[in-house]
């Protein structure tokens, strides 16, 4: 009698541990429907997108089958779309997109064309968790056209302050003693100080004092960006450098790069650059070269989203205790970005069971989906560990070598590499590289100097138009090319001649347009909230 | 109808000729005839297609049914006509543009002529065809392949590469300061231009070699007879017997001037090199392609087009003046 009992309990307890995993996860669809997708694969670590084991999770739960047409994201997948959507026919789409790029200004010019499927109203209807997590992270405004208020993608929401802060600037620790300072630098000055230091003796201990570079990264903007906040710019975070607000009125915009605190901050990245305190090779860095660096062990300073990006050893690096002060006292940290991903789902007008698809991209966005999602099934691909965060089993992680990475080997478990995917994260549900160790204790230290608001603009097809013609003007063909300049010392920035030579020129292209339609977007922003 | 083939010539009618050309010649009108339908398909009836640089294409709507260019409400068939123009780098982009593709074919033009002669005057056929094949095999070398050469060969000094590439660790050791090769904007043009012809030289002087191997030996040894130097051989024999075809390349090479090819341009380009790595192309691609803006990009390409022609009809017509040869 006893054994029949615990064979039934034991029977129980199997079935409903298997049950619970899925309990949450609301099915979709009665008998399982089939619908095909296209989606962008990262080509060096999901060779083997079907199977990952998110996917056998989610159709087992919500009954929903998908048949993957998968494109390479490093350009195949834009080129595919493009030649798509220009043939205009309807019959050749897919039910959805996932994750294929689709960028804000496709879904606004394509969407009211009737290429893309307006959602609104059924993600009202079906969508709850979809539109809880939206509330919460204020998207909305940024998410439906600015003209029609229609919805035609779900959205990548990131409310984890390590993944959306990029860079956080990271020192290697032991150089810095070999060098005879144990604090971290606290001011753009004590960091001068620090670099002049690392760069004139031999702080990685080789024999050679001159192989070190004081500060680098995969792009010379991640290397700019770690200044910015000491100089009082972009305080409305990083998704536009060109505004932020305006100090004196916080409701007007403000063109960073023809104010005198931007300048400040040219002069000193100047001053730094030509006495070879940062890579000297800046402009011509790449992802490729900076882990050459790091696996010399010559990076002092990385200016990036984690550390193990680079090939160095995480235990040798801290990032900063507190953000940098500049020289007029602006301490902030202002790298954050508003988290909010467009297109990363879109139903296309000619899928004929929209309906199904809401239902099933919104159980991505419940804690249960978001969990499975990014780490599968627990007991089997991760536990708890002691402050509650989940992680992937030892069994897994044990498959982690140099010639394994640990992305390529998670994406045998969950597809987010190389993110863009629809649904939302956090730090409890997400575990990349730049949520874990390091990375997350650095940022949670940046983000009380961190901005407080970002700003991501959403503008109508025609500002859009006009923007691009007047972007590719002052930004890429004057600025980017004066900021160059001007810090690689081509150009004197203390020169009030040519400063003032260079204001003129931004100003005669354009600037007073460019702003009137950045006011008129951040207008109809505010006028939401 | 019966009869008209006793007619004299010009007692028929037009229609009777055209019955009696093709009953007389269908064969060879057949043989052309696939060939005219590839050209009406796939070159003429594409040409309508130009008409979206004066609309505002939606892909919905088709190259037919988009409408007509419009600004703020007003229809404005040379919107994106005007939109170029108005960028204050359009002129030095068309600058860059020109100034690129003139210096490319006025440097690789005459290396290749150079290429042909020298080769010619080689003796071992052995010899002959091992360095004509060394001197084309280049030009199947990836555009992007070729860049990540010149990146590597000419490096400035980094981290990773103390005295630089290998030239400018050979300069720095002759005792010159090192120069940044592929981010100064200065040297742009040179480094675009010369590594062209390196690359192409080989494979455009194989036409020539073709058309000098028509020349008749009996001239050169009726000219060694008189007493001619081999310089004066190349010069009054070889030259001559190549001008035909020079010229006509010549021509042909003017009219694809502006058209100067995106990618080695884009590879090439950096922040620091911009004002003279801008081509039309590469200016064409962030601005149209990107953001899918398909009827500005076109009316770039058009106006692209149009000094394309007038180059060519130029050209032409100079070449018709001062020689013989010409494209029509």
């Amino acid at each position: 009698m006893k054994r029949i009992v615990s064979c039934l309990l034991a029977v129980c307890i199997m079935a409903m541990t298997s049950f619970t995993a899925f309990a949450e996860i609301p099915r979709v669809t009665e008998e399982t429907k089939e619908f095909t997708f296209w989606a962008a694969y990262n080509p060096n670590y999901q060779t083997d997108w079907e199977n990952i084991k998110a996917w056998q999770y989610f159709e087992e739960a919500t009954g929903v089958h998908v048949n993957w047409e998968l494109y390479a994201n490093s350009g195949e997948m834009a080129e595919k779309l493009n030649v798509l959507i220009a043939s205009g026919d309807l019959s050749s789409f897919p039910d959805a997109f996932y994750r294929c790029g689709i960028s804000a200004s496709q879904l606004k010019r394509y969407g009211p064309e009737g290429l893309f499927l307006d959602i609104y109203d059924l993600v009202q209807q079906y969508a709850p968790n979809l539109c809880a997590r939206m509330d919460e992270t204020n998207a909305w405004r940024v998410v439906l056209d600015p003209v029609t208020n229609a919805m035609y993608s779900c959205p990548d929401l990131s409310n984890s302050v390590s993944a959306r802060m990029h860079p956080k600037l990271f020192l290697n620790t032991k150089m810095m003693q070999a060098v005879g300072v144990d604090k971290m630098p606290e001011t753009t000055d004590e960091l001068y100080d620090l670099l002049v230091l690392i760069r004139d003796q031999d702080a990685n201990g080789n024999g050679d004092a001159t192989d070190e570079i004081g500060i680098t990264s995969n792009y010379a903007s991640n290397v700019i960006r770690a200044f910015t906040g000491a100089f009082g710019i972009d305080n409305r975070g990083r998704d536009d450098l060109s505004v932020d607000a305006d100090p004196a009125d916080e409701t007007k915009v403000r063109f960073v790069y023809t104010t005198d605190e931007y300048r400040s901050m040219l002069s000193y990245l100047n001053r730094l650059y030509e006495e070879n305190l940062l890579d000297h090779d800046l402009f011509g860095v790449n992802t490729g070269n900076m882990i050459a660096k790091g696996s010399q062990d010559m990076i002092f300073g990385l200016s990036y989203t984690n550390i193990v990006a680079a090939g160095v050893d995480e235990a040798d690096y801290r990032g900063l205790e507190v953000a940098l002060k500049g020289p007029e006292g602006h301490q902030d940290w202002n790298n954050l970005s508003a988290g909010i991903g467009v297109g990363s789902f879109v139903i296309s007008a000619s899928c004929e069971d929209p309906e199904t698809l809401v239902k099933w991209i919104d159980s991505f966005y419940s804690e249960e989906g978001s969990l499975m999602l990014h780490f599968g099934k627990e007991g089997v691909d991760f536990t708890y560990d002691e402050n509650g965060y989940p992680v992937y089993t030892d069994q897994v992680l044990s498959q982690v070598s140099t010639d394994n990475p640990y992305d390529k080997v998670i994406s045998a478990i969950t597809p987010y590499a190389s993110g863009g995917l629809p649904r939302y994260m956090d730090d409890k549900t997400f575990c990349g590289s730049e949520c874990r160790g390091e990375a997350l204790a650095a940022a949670q230290r940046m983000e009380p100097y961190a901005n407080e608001e970002c700003w991501m603009f959403n503008f109508t097809t025609d500002e859009e138009e006009e923007l691009s013609a007047l972007r590719s003007d002052l930004i890429t063909n004057c600025h980017d090319v004066y900021q160059a300049k001007f810090i690689t010392g081509e150009l004197d920035v203390d020169d009030d001649a040519v400063w003032n030579g260079y204001v003129a020129e931004m100003e005669g292209m354009g600037l007073e347009d460019y702003l009137y339609i950045y006011q008129t977007a951040l207008d109809r922003m505010l006028a939401v909230e | 109808m019966i009869g008209y083939r006793t007619l004299a010539p010009q007692d028929r009618s037009w229609k009777q000729r055209l019955r009696l050309e093709l009953m007389r010649n269908w064969q060879l009108y057949l043989l052309i005839l696939p060939g005219v339908i590839y050209l009406l398909l796939f070159r003429y009836w594409p040409m309508l297609g130009i008409q979206i640089a004066f609309k505002d294409f939606k892909p919905t709507l088709g190259i037919w049914g988009s409408p007509w260019a419009a600004s703020r409400g007003e229809t404005d068939v040379l919107k994106h006509f005007e939109r170029f123009l108005d960028s204050k780098f359009s002129l030095q982009i068309v600058s860059n543009t020109v100034i690129l593709s003139l210096y490319s074919l006025l440097a690789k033009f005459p290396c290749c002529i150079l290429l042909a002669l020298l080769m010619n005057e080689l003796r071992s056929t052995r010899y002959k065809k091992t360095l004509q094949f060394v001197t084309y095999a280049p030009h199947f070398i990836s555009t992007i392949v070729l860049v990540g050469i010149m990146q590597q060969l000419f490096a400035a000094p980094s981290a990773l590469m103390k005295t630089g590439g290998i030239v400018n660790t050979l300069v720095t050791a002759l005792g010159g300061q090192a120069v940044d090769f592929m981010h100064d904007e200065n040297t742009f043009r040179h480094m675009y231009v010369w590594s062209d012809v390196w690359s192409g030289m080989g494979w455009g002087s194989i036409i020539y070699m073709a058309t000098l191997s028509g020349v008749d030996p009996e001239q050169y040894e009726a000219a060694s007879l008189d007493g001619a130097t081999k310089l004066q051989r190349i010069f009054y024999i070889t030259l001559p017997a190549l001008i035909p075809t020079a010229v006509t390349l010549f021509i042909l090479d003017m009219g694809s001037v502006m058209s100067i090819g995106f990618e080695k341009a884009y590879a090439m380009q950096n922040e620091l090199n911009r004002p003279t790595a801008q081509v039309l192309s590469t200016y064409v691609y962030t601005q149209g392609l990107n953001d899918g803006n398909y009827s500005f990009s076109t009316a770039v390409d058009l106006f692209n087009s149009l000094i394309n022609l007038v180059l060519i009809v130029a050209v032409n017509t100079i070449s018709r003046r001062v020689s013989d040869v010409s494209l029509w």
